[in-house]
């Protein structure tokens, strides 16, 4: 019985989300407080789930199967791992904040925002613990209905529509190329069970070829370069729940893709094509710390450090052995918390005042103590100060990338150089120098729902940055064994 | 048409002039036709009654038959001892229609053309007949496979399945147009009669084995298609869609009769069966050397009866708006009125996909080199054809009739596979292009008649959201489901036919279906940028209540788009429907 407890997490947001769709649209208390009861639910359950998980043991488990039609092995096939287990856990911390944070910004359509909300949750959930290689896809693209419509609908400019074509090509532009080699996969195998195609054999050349259009596919994710454009547009448009969605969890999807179907399905030709991915991660570090540093909106500082972030972990995640994996999982989780958190608090300042120009913020530790004390902590997090879990991450990951490839991480180092600098510049500029009067007249500190919202990621940062093991022990088992 | 109405208008009045033909003549012609129609189909159907039956559905070819039942001789008379009972549906449509147009000659009067209580009373009339047809039909899907006078007509049960669809499919769009047909020139009693006889037509042209039959019940289709597609012609556009579509329809008979014609005088027989034993005896494989050469010797017999496939081909094309025979369908699909427009983009195309995949799959199977190249090129012509125009296209129907250009593309290139698998998911594509279609159709109606909303053009799909945040959502998933993307049911139908494509190693056509999948999203998302994103000129708003028909066809056929769960129904049906090809 206790195995149905991933069909309920699944189910839980599609619930709320039809129950609120019978709500009436000027009734927001109720809509409100069902989505984040709803939310609350699922994260309560996805840590029964994280306690009932057994570490030990190498096998896929809460192991879910409704088949749809057996001869063709065409399945609902859900279980869990590892890592499958930390990005529910992810997704399911983070959308009961970002519901709390939209309790009163959303001034149209508050009902259809927050069913798009729950929707894209239960795909996501789909997403991290299907076992089924079709089942992915699916609801890996289907991820991209609902984020495409918060931005398009919810985005405060007009550059917005823009901004939601292009995320929505250049995902999809990989994405059909992806589609072929799962049919080629599946004709191969007859079966797209992961459990079966984890010990599949493809021939080299043929894993090259499934493993470049699977590369395209998560590369528009994460993003490299050259298909990073969408990403700085896609978050500076979107509304703040939508950006923090989309840094916390979709850009995972990418590297979530990586380790569970690249490396394990292809591992020939994820060491042939390692020089490809070193020198796109490399240039992506550098040309988008570079570039942070240039930028005249805070979110655009942040959704390059994004960029430069999922890079720095994807370095680690090709390197080949235990250290570069976990590092780079815990960096995922970290980037997660840490992006989110960051974003969050451009949007409580974008609340307030309606402009995300840095020329207009200025000294606002004067007036906003606590608020500004809150964007010290995630901006010292995002250039990984000791203490907080991306040191620790991005520690590990180097211990990886070190043991392969020397110049890599130099490189990489450099990156992090270059994420201090566009970190301690952007809170010189907000927090301290002069108030810039002139433009905002009045102040008004962070207030208790805001605080809410961030705390749990301020416990998450410090927690993990002293015991990372916390989470990382239910993965040792399941990295281990990643045939690397 | 003056002297009919003159006629009409005498025949409603009390005190008439005489017209040149006495009236009570008159309405005993009309009255006694059909009493005679239906006393001869009685008489027929109860023949045993009336003398010994004899061994009817023998066919000249003995040895072919000696696997068909042949009708016993009875001491009692039961239900399906006779022909005609088989095509019972049929003969009930055909007889309902011509009861139905008398009765339209003595109660309507010039008062009641293009009237809301004429449209209701006949729409009540033709949906109660397609029922009984129905009904019928299912009654006769529990009888044995037969083939039946003298080899004109088979019944078994894929073609009774198939019936069935297209007779569900009828009634569901006539449901659809109820509200158009209240508002526009349309609501005569004639247009209902030529519904029903084009569905009569279909229906008819399913069965058919044999090529005059086809070609007879095609003409009838065709001939109802012609003035139902005419009947706008007060606009400059109705009228020039009307005769583009009566030229090249009727330029397409020609050619499929000139191609019946070859294979008869190639093969001695216009029978299908007998036509598959002869091209078995052939051996076609001895003159050419490999399926996929035509090889360099080919002797005249064997020319005119590759040219005469070819014709037929060509003309069931035609029908199915595949390219390059596709150029009538964005005109005629823009200036036909909008219940034609229903009737024809769904009902056709499923009755003309079934017979061609019984023409690779069962009959003529010895010309698979013929129907893989042609479906291939054809199919990959349409999809790059519909594609690349799709993209310019700023009218609504034009953009329905171009994706529509694009599926039949699809599924032209999974008959041209040609394995069970993937004539199954062909079955399946169409099954979900109709369910998507006829949803489309719908919204399309509530908004031009509910809402007061003209849908002529892509820009008026803007501000749909706001006016009604369910249709919009409605409307989304449709686009989405028609582009292919998931997790629509669209996808699942393009995901088993790229499987069965690529399963036959035709990589580079799996590439073509997958980029222009990926073009054609384009051209849906902007559609669908328009519908959420945009302000309407003015938002519309809720003018008359949507009615109950109507709103549950939208909704079922919506849930039909977003479930996929009867995919594995629809696909068991379709495995069944295929396994009773072979048995026949």
């Amino acid at each position: 019985m206790l195995n149905k407890i991933i069909i309920l997490i699944i189910f839980t947001p599609f619930i709320g989300s039809a129950l609120i769709s019978f709500a009436k649209e000027s009734d927001i208390r109720l809509i409100r407080s069902l989505a984040l009861y709803t939310t609350l639910i699922a994260f309560f359950l996805s840590a029964i789930l994280w306690v009932q998980y057994n570490p030990f043991v190498f096998k896929f488990q809460f192991i879910n199967k409704i088949s749809l039609m057996n001869h063709l092995n065409i399945n609902f096939f859900v279980g869990i791992d590892g890592i499958s287990l930390l990005f529910i856990l992810l997704t399911t911390l983070l959308f009961p904040i970002c519901i709390l944070f939209s309790w009163s910004n959303v001034n149209f359509y508050f009902k259809e925002y927050v069913i798009l909300l729950l929707l894209m949750e239960s795909f996501l959930i789909i997403t991290f613990c299907s076992l089924d290689l079709l089942m992915f896809y699916i609801f890996f693209e289907s991820v991209l209905i609902p984020i495409f419509l918060i931005i398009g609908i919810w985005g405060p400019r007009r550059r917005r529509i823009r901004a939601s074509y292009l995320l929505f090509f250049y995902t999809l532009f990989g994405s059909v190329l992806m589609l072929f080699s799962i049919i080629i996969i599946y004709l191969q195998i007859g079966s797209l069970d992961y459990q079966l195609l984890f010990f599949a054999d493809f021939s080299d050349n043929k894993q090259k070829l499934l493993w470049l259009t699977f590369f395209l596919s998560f590369s528009a994710k994460i993003p490299m370069i050259p298909f990073h454009i969408w990403l700085p547009e896609a978050h500076v448009e979107a509304p703040t729940a939508g950006s923090v969605i989309l840094a916390g969890i979709l850009l995972k999807l990418g590297s979530y893709g990586f380790l569970r179907f690249s490396l394990p399905l292809f591992p020939f030709a994820s060491v042939y094509f390692l020089p490809l991915v070193y020198t796109l991660c490399v240039t992506s570090i550098i040309y988008a710390s570079l570039t942070a540093i240039r930028q005249s909106d805070l979110k655009k500082v942040i959704a390059y450090a994004s960029v430069a972030h999922m890079n720095t972990l994807l370095l680690g995640l090709f390197s080949q052995n235990i250290q570069g994996i976990e590092g780079s999982i815990l960096q995922m989780v970290s980037h997660g918390v840490v992006s989110s958190a960051l974003f969050f608090l451009v949007g409580v300042v974008y609340d307030r005042y309606h402009t995300r120009i840095l020329k207009y913020y200025g000294g606002l530790v004067q007036v906003m103590p606590l608020y500004t004390s809150l964007l010290f902590l995630f901006i010292f997090a995002n250039c990984s100060l000791p203490g907080t879990c991306n040191f620790i991450g991005e520690l590990c990951l180097f211990t990886g990338i070190v043991q392969d490839n020397i110049f890599t991480a130099l490189m990489g180092a450099l990156g992090i150089i270059l994420s201090g600098v566009y970190s301690l510049w952007l809170y010189n500029k907000i927090a301290f120098g002069n108030l810039k009067v002139q433009y905002i007249p009045s102040f008004k500190d962070i207030n208790l729902r805001e605080l809410h919202v961030v705390a749990p990621l301020v416990l998450l940062v410090l927690v993990l940055g002293i015991c990372p093991n916390i989470l990382l022990s239910k993965l040792h088992v399941t990295t281990l064994l990643l045939k690397i | 048409m003056d002297k009919f109405l003159n006629v009409f208008k005498a025949l409603s009045k009390k005190n008439f002039k005489k017209p040149a033909l006495s009236p009570f003549l008159y309405r005993i012609f009309i009255v006694l036709l059909p009493l005679a129609l239906l006393g001869g189909i009685l008489v027929l159907l109860f023949e045993p009654l009336i003398k010994n039956s004899k061994d009817l559905g023998k066919i000249t070819a003995s040895d072919i038959l000696n696997e068909f039942p042949v009708a016993p001789t009875p001491e009692v008379v039961y239900w399906g001892s006779s022909d005609f009972s088989y095509i019972s549906p049929e003969l009930f449509l055909l007889t309902m229609t011509l009861l139905l147009f008398t009765y339209s000659f003595t109660t309507t009067s010039s008062r009641s053309l293009y009237n809301y209580k004429t449209v209701d009373q006949f729409i009540f009339l033709s949906l109660l007949i397609l029922f009984f047809t129905f009904l019928l039909s299912y009654k006769v899907l529990s009888f044995e496979n037969r083939i039946l006078f003298k080899g004109l007509v088979v019944i078994e049960t894929s073609v009774m399945m198939m019936k069935l669809l297209c007779l569900g499919a009828s009634a569901v769009c006539l449901l659809i147009s109820k509200d158009y047909l209240d508002k526009s020139r349309l609501g005569c009693f004639e247009f209902f009669i030529l519904y029903l006889l084009a569905v009569f037509g279909i229906i008819f042209f399913i069965s058919s084995c044999d090529f005059f039959h086809m070609f007879l019940s095609l003409e009838i289709q065709g001939i109802c298609f012609f003035a139902l597609v005419a009947m706008n012609r007060g606009t400059a556009y109705g009228a020039e869609s009307s005769i583009k579509y009566f030229i090249l329809g009727s330029f397409s008979s020609a050619i499929l009769l000139y191609g019946i014609s070859l294979i008869y005088s190639s093969l001695g027989s216009t029978h299908f069966m007998s036509i598959c034993f002869a091209l078995k005896s052939m051996s076609f494989t001895a003159c050419f050397s490999s399926a996929n050469t035509l090889g360099n010797v080919l002797l005249v017999p064997q020319v005119k009866l590759i040219m005469g496939f070819v014709f037929v081909l060509v003309a069931l094309l035609f029908k199915i708006t595949a390219a390059p025979f596709h150029q009538w369908a964005p005109d005629i699909y823009e200036g036909a009125p909008f219940a034609t427009v229903v009737f024809i983009s769904i009902v056709p195309k499923i009755a003309v996909f079934f017979i061609l995949s019984k023409f690779t799959a069962v009959y003529f199977t010895e010309l698979r080199f013929l129907w893989e190249y042609i479906f291939l090129s054809s199919g990959a012509l349409s999809i790059i054809l519909g594609t690349l125009l799709s993209t310019r296209t700023y009218k609504t129907k034009r953009f329905i009739a171009y994706s529509s250009i694009t599926h039949m593309g699809y599924i032209l290139i999974g008959l041209s596979v040609g394995t069970i698998d993937s004539l199954k998911f062909s079955i399946l594509y169409v099954v979900v292009y109709a369910f998507s279609l006829v949803n489309f159709w719908s919204i399309l109606s509530i908004m031009e008649n509910n809402y007061m909303q003209k849908m002529d053009s892509l820009s008026d799909f803007r501000g749909i959201f706001k006016a009604n945040k369910l249709l919009g959502c409605n409307l989304v998933c449709v686009l989405f489901s028609l582009a292919g993307l998931p997790p629509f049911s669209g996808f699942y139908a393009k995901f088993f036919l790229l499987t069965s494509m690529a399963g036959s190693s035709l990589y580079i056509i799996t590439l073509l279906v997958v980029v222009s999948s990926l073009f054609s999203i384009y051209y849906y998302v902007k559609v669908i940028k328009a519908v959420i994103f945009d302000e309407g000129h003015k938002h519309p708003s809720l003018k008359t209540p949507i009615s109950l028909p109507l709103g549950l066809i939208t909704s079922c056929s919506f849930f039909a788009l977003l479930f996929f769960y009867y995919i594995p129904v629809v696909h068991t049906t379709a495995e069944y429907f295929i396994l009773c090809y072979f048995i026949s």
